[in-house]
């Protein structure tokens, strides 16, 4: 398998202060990578360095084999790199399916509604369950169906990256499980997930990345990160000891 | 059959508007009393056109600018100082009015759309302020807040000429032009591109993260909605044949969101409705009492705030929506 995603040496800093100091980082295709580490660690400046909400002061951002690190995030976009947000309302005024059927559209004619993306959107409605609830505005749902309104928004362009910004996030254990199936019958598609929830991240991922001080600290498979004194030490045995 | 019938009540409305002229005549009004109620509607068509390019920007995009009647005066201009100085014709002087706000559109446009927030609104009431300072300082030429007068007898369609001078053909020639310009623009927000405009509305990060540039599709919503503005001072000139500075300020978008707020933004009717709700009301005050009309629209503002933050037309819709439930 090729590699999809390469990050390089990669610094941001905000007013000084540095939250990522020079990250490495490489995905190949369709592979699910966690990314964990305490509060402040840069996980969510990291996606957004990936997405294009950021732009790094220095490092490289290869996806594809091609540099995008000055894109806009349209751009990364339309190139293949769907994310979803932390904290997220959608469209909320629009309905359910209108935010389905634009987030489908986008790429295809500003006139016509193409029929592809009418198909997609109500394929992809069905594929999350909400297809009962299609005519209502997004601000009456409920929140987990929300969180899974995000992710499908950001599957409708057909992404081979998905960035999933804490995805379960005040969800209760049964819309857990859900939102954690619908990512696990995922096929073809490579993750870059922020989760704090350990349980959901020996579901899905494949390997791990631990992130401390804007640094990788470790990497390894679901396994090798557990048995790590360093990561114990400074994360698990912190969330252990606070559960 | 039942597309016809959803549109039952535009088209009757349409039909009344038509014949307005005639019914004035009918109920006795044919002197110069009809011909004062027939020019307060041109008025009302005229303004509610503005209001109409208004509603694209701000109640679709979501872009509050007090910059749109930058490109309103600019046309009423092209038109009167072209046909004034440089004897330009009817059409050629329309066209320069046209060329003239769309190309101010375009140069607003690239310096407004990028500043993000609050930025923009007041990005958009400076440049407004400096078009019409600069208006003020060339008063030799453009007249100042006093304005010119241009004469325009007639426009030529060919088959059919059509006098200024006579109310009623002006009053149709409004009407057209609004419902022409309610027709193009009802298209444009049922288009996948209008829809884009409400995502950026909605939540501009997320729209963008989706694949929509953003930034791009607020550059054309501006110029778009910018050369509607200038389709209502084309009509302004030819209806009023006159100029003014003050037509340049940005107290007059402001009454255009007004009127957009209290009609309904994103409704593309609700602006007219507001419209010619309010130049109604000003008509009533201005006759026995011109302070009180600042006063009832604060009151207006305050009761659309508080107890129909989605206008008329979203007052309506939400009786409409409850009535069906039952």
């Amino acid at each position: 398998m090729s590699t999809l995603l390469e990050v390089r040496d990669l610094h941001k800093s905000f007013a000084g202060e540095p939250t990522l100091a020079g990250v490495d980082l490489a995905l190949k295709e369709g592979e699910r990578r966690a990314i964990i580490g305490p509060n402040g660690a840069g996980k969510t400046t990291l996606l957004n360095l990936i997405g294009g909400q950021l732009r790094p002061q220095a490092g490289h951002i290869l996806f594809a084999g091609q540099e995008i690190s000055g894109w806009p995030p349209h751009r990364r976009a339309r190139e293949g790199i769907g994310r979803t947000f932390q904290i997220s309302s959608a469209f909320p005024s629009l309905s359910l399916s209108d935010n389905m059927l634009a987030a489908a559209q986008a790429g295809h004619s500003w006139l016509h509604y193409a029929p592809e993306a009418r198909r997609r959107a109500e394929q992809l409605l069905e594929l999350l369950a909400l297809g009962a609830k299609a005519a209502l505005p997004v601000a009456q749902l409920s929140h987990g169906e929300r969180r899974a309104l995000e992710i499908g928004l950001a599957l409708a362009a057909r992404p081979r990256l998905l960035l999933l910004d804490e995805p379960t996030a005040g969800l209760a254990a049964g819309e857990t499980e859900g939102v954690t199936k619908l990512l696990q019958s995922l096929e073809g598609v490579a993750l870059l997930i922020v989760e704090h929830d350990m349980q959901v991240v020996e579901k899905l991922a494949d390997s791990i990345t631990v992130l401390h001080h804007g640094r990788v600290l470790a990497q390894g498979s679901t396994l090798e990160i557990q048995a790590n004194p360093q990561v114990q030490a400074i994360y698990l045995g912190k969330a252990h000891a606070e559960t | 059959m039942d597309k016809l019938r959803q549109r039952a009540p535009l088209l009757i409305a349409l039909a009344l508007l038509a014949f307005i002229p005639q019914l004035l005549a009918l109920v006795g009004l044919p002197g110069r009393q009809g011909a004062f109620w027939l020019s307060l509607l041109t008025q009302m068509l005229i303004w509610g056109l503005f209001a109409l390019s208004y509603d694209l920007l701000f109640g679709y995009a979501g872009l509050l600018s007090l910059g749109q009647a930058i490109f309103f005066g600019l046309a009423i201009y092209g038109v009167t100082l072209s046909s004034l100085y440089w004897g330009f014709s009817p059409w050629e002087a329309l066209g320069s009015g046209l060329l003239i706000s769309l190309v101010g559109a375009m140069l607003v446009g690239i310096v407004a759309v990028r500043v993000p927030g609050h930025g923009f609104l007041i990005v958009t009431a400076v440049i407004s302020l400096i078009v019409y300072l600069m208006a003020v300082a060339a008063s030799g030429w453009t007249g100042g807040t006093n304005g010119v007068t241009v004469t325009i007898p007639s426009l030529d369609f060919g088959l059919l000429r059509l006098s200024l001078f006579d109310p009623r053909q002006g009053y149709w020639l409004a009407l057209g032009l609004l419902m022409l310009s309610y027709a193009a623009l009802r298209w444009l927000t049922r288009t996948p591109l209008g829809r884009a405009l409400e995502l950026i509305r909605e939540n501009e990060p997320r729209a963008e993260a989706l694949g929509y540039p953003t930034l791009r599709l607020k550059f054309v919503v501006f110029v778009i909605s910018g050369s509607f503005a200038g389709v209502a001072g084309l009509l302004y000139a030819l209806i009023n044949q006159f100029a003014s500075a003050g037509l340049l300020q940005w107290t007059v978008s402001a009454n255009a969101l007004i009127w957009t707020l209290v009609g309904g933004a994103g409704t593309l009717v609700g602006p007219l409705i507001g419209t010619a709700l309010l130049k109604f009301l000003e008509y009533l005050f201005g006759g026995w009492w011109p302070q009180g009309y600042p006063l009832l629209l604060g009151l207006v503002l305050l009761l659309v705030a508080r107890a129909a933050p989605q206008g008329i037309v979203g007052m309506l819709r939400a009786w409409r929506a409850q009535r069906e439930l039952r």
